[in-house]
């Protein structure tokens, strides 16, 4: 049997089909839902930069006492994560529907790590004595990072959903939209993550 | 049997290049953390962490979220991820201490 040749988004790395005005991989209220989470993520960045202004003292010392480590490991971790939600993307749009599952699998395993190793960093600052009320660059801290570790858990369960559906062949190399947009709103965790990364741990 | 392999190979040109862009990523941030352990915070220390900030991003936006191609969401997800970017640089660079 003669293989089917390489279609349009066979041949980028991730969702391409070509239109008119281009492809957005997802429907156009998941991008809505991602816009507005982005909004709500620059309003955070927004009143951590006012907070480092008002209070310049705790906001130099307080990503001191913090674990790097923590911020660093987990960065990889999200970040190999949307390389397996790509992944999957590319294998659904192959046909290759086991192969998806198996990289789902992966991404959901990742985003497990992330809550895990975040509840070690929380529990970590606890043992040297810091809390949400320590000081306001704790506080601005904890109000960053629990909201985006909050939107991991909500972006893992969609993962697990979408790997379940993707199982029971809700999926497939013509349709896919669901998946794509599953994969649109982790990756934009992950790009938050990239900016939250540098101001809370690096930048210092 | 042509089509066959010219599909495996056009593949696993792209698999590779994802491949590549992940591993990108993590020497990256690997950059970002070594800077975060030398503990020093000057003017260029703060450009290159941002402009590592900001490669991470463009890879993300184009390889990961597969965008190259939806020019509309790709420009507005790019703009928030500069304006985002420009916004931290410019907090750190003022800030008072």
């Amino acid at each position: 049997m003669q293989a089917p040749l390489a279609r349009q988004e066979d041949l980028c790395i991730a969702p391409c089909r070509q239109a008119a005005g281009g492809h957005r991989p997802g429907s156009m209220a998941v991008w809505v839902f991602i816009y507005a989470e982005l909004f709500e993520f620059g309003l955070f960045f927004l009143a951590f930069l006012v907070a480092k202004w008002h209070f310049p003292q705790e906001f130099h010392q307080g990503p001191m006492q913090l674990n790097t480590l923590t911020g660093f490991i987990n960065t990889l971790v999200l970040l190999s994560s949307s390389f397996f939600v790509a992944q999957a993307m590319r294998t659904i749009k192959r046909g290759e529907t086991y192969l998806c599952v198996r990289w789902l699998c992966l991404a959901v395993a990742a985003g497990v790590g992330y809550c895990v190793i975040k509840a070690w960093e929380y529990q970590w600052n606890e043992s040297m004595g810091i809390h949400s009320r320590t000081n306001y660059f704790f506080a601005t801290y904890y109000y960053l990072t629990f909201n985006h570790l909050l939107h991991v858990m909500i972006g893992t369960c969609t993962l697990l959903l979408v790997t379940g559906m993707t199982l029971l062949g809700f999926f497939s190399a013509d349709d896919h939209e669901g998946l794509e947009g599953a994969a649109s709103y982790w990756h934009m965790i992950d790009l938050v993550w990239i900016l939250i990364f540098p101001l809370v741990y690096v930048l210092r | 049997m042509w089509a066959r392999l010219v599909n495996k190979s056009l593949q696993n040109q792209a698999d590779t290049r994802l491949r590549q862009a992940w591993l990108k990523l993590l020497g990256l941030t690997w950059l970002s953390f070594l800077v975060a352990e030398s503990g020093h915070l000057t003017p260029l220390v703060l450009v290159l962490v941002l402009g590592v900030t900001v490669v991470k991003g463009r890879w993300v936006i184009d390889e990961f979220m597969g965008l190259k191609q939806s020019l509309g969401t790709r420009w507005i997800v790019s703009l928030y991820f500069y304006l985002m970017t420009a916004v931290i640089g410019l907090g750190m660079l003022w800030s008072p201490v």
